[in-house]
């Protein structure tokens, strides 16, 4: 698995927070699987967070 | 800032459990010591981000707010597990830049013997609308 992640901005105290992964791309070569993931934590309309994770398997 | 920033530091059970009750991971995997046991792994092992939370805490401290803004770490890779009971270090070695780039370390956990758990690289960058 690799990682790539960005702070964005401090979250504040007592603020509800909302993490969504969305599905960027799935690959499958040379026996192999991989799916590339964003997640954004946001609060508000605030984006706090971003990771980009790929993960990779064999078939 | 040149130079290193390293801190020593050793994983405990404990921390590992309150990462699962922060996180919401309670993967056996990093819980269960008797499940764990019977996989490859042999035992427990830190969630990844225990470890990258520790390399983390490297930059905060040396940056305060502006690496909460403008902090990032790219090419994250686990590569060996990190387990309850043994002792680590977390280590940021700021890499040779052009004037003009962003200021980068390469970063590290390394177990005692040496070995990589997890790398990766660190950027702060410049010129970033927080």
């Amino acid at each position: 698995m690799k990682q790539d992640i960005w702070w964005l901005r401090a979250a504040t105290l007592d603020e509800p927070l909302e993490a969504v992964a969305t599905v960027l791309d799935r690959e499958e070569r040379d026996g192999r699987r991989s799916v590339l993931i964003e997640t954004v934590v946001s609060q508000g309309d605030v984006r706090v967070m971003s990771i980009q994770a790929k993960l990779g398997w064999p078939t | 800032m040149s130079g290193a920033l390293s801190l020593d530091f050793a994983m405990t059970q404990e921390t590992i459990d309150l990462w699962a009750d922060l996180s919401g991971d309670f993967n056996p995997l990093h819980v269960d010591e008797e499940y764990a046991a019977t996989t490859p792994f042999g035992g427990t092992i830190a969630h990844g981000h225990t470890a990258l939370a520790i390399l983390t805490r490297l930059f905060v401290e040396a940056f305060r707010e502006d690496w909460m803004t403008r902090g990032e770490f790219t090419d994250v890779k686990f590569r060996s597990p990190v387990r309850p009971g043994r002792s680590y270090r977390a280590v940021a070695e700021r890499v040779d830049a052009a004037d003009g780039d962003d200021p980068e370390w390469t970063i590290a956990v390394r177990d005692a013997d040496g070995t990589e758990c997890v790398v990766g690289r660190a950027f702060l960058r410049q010129g970033v609308a927080s």
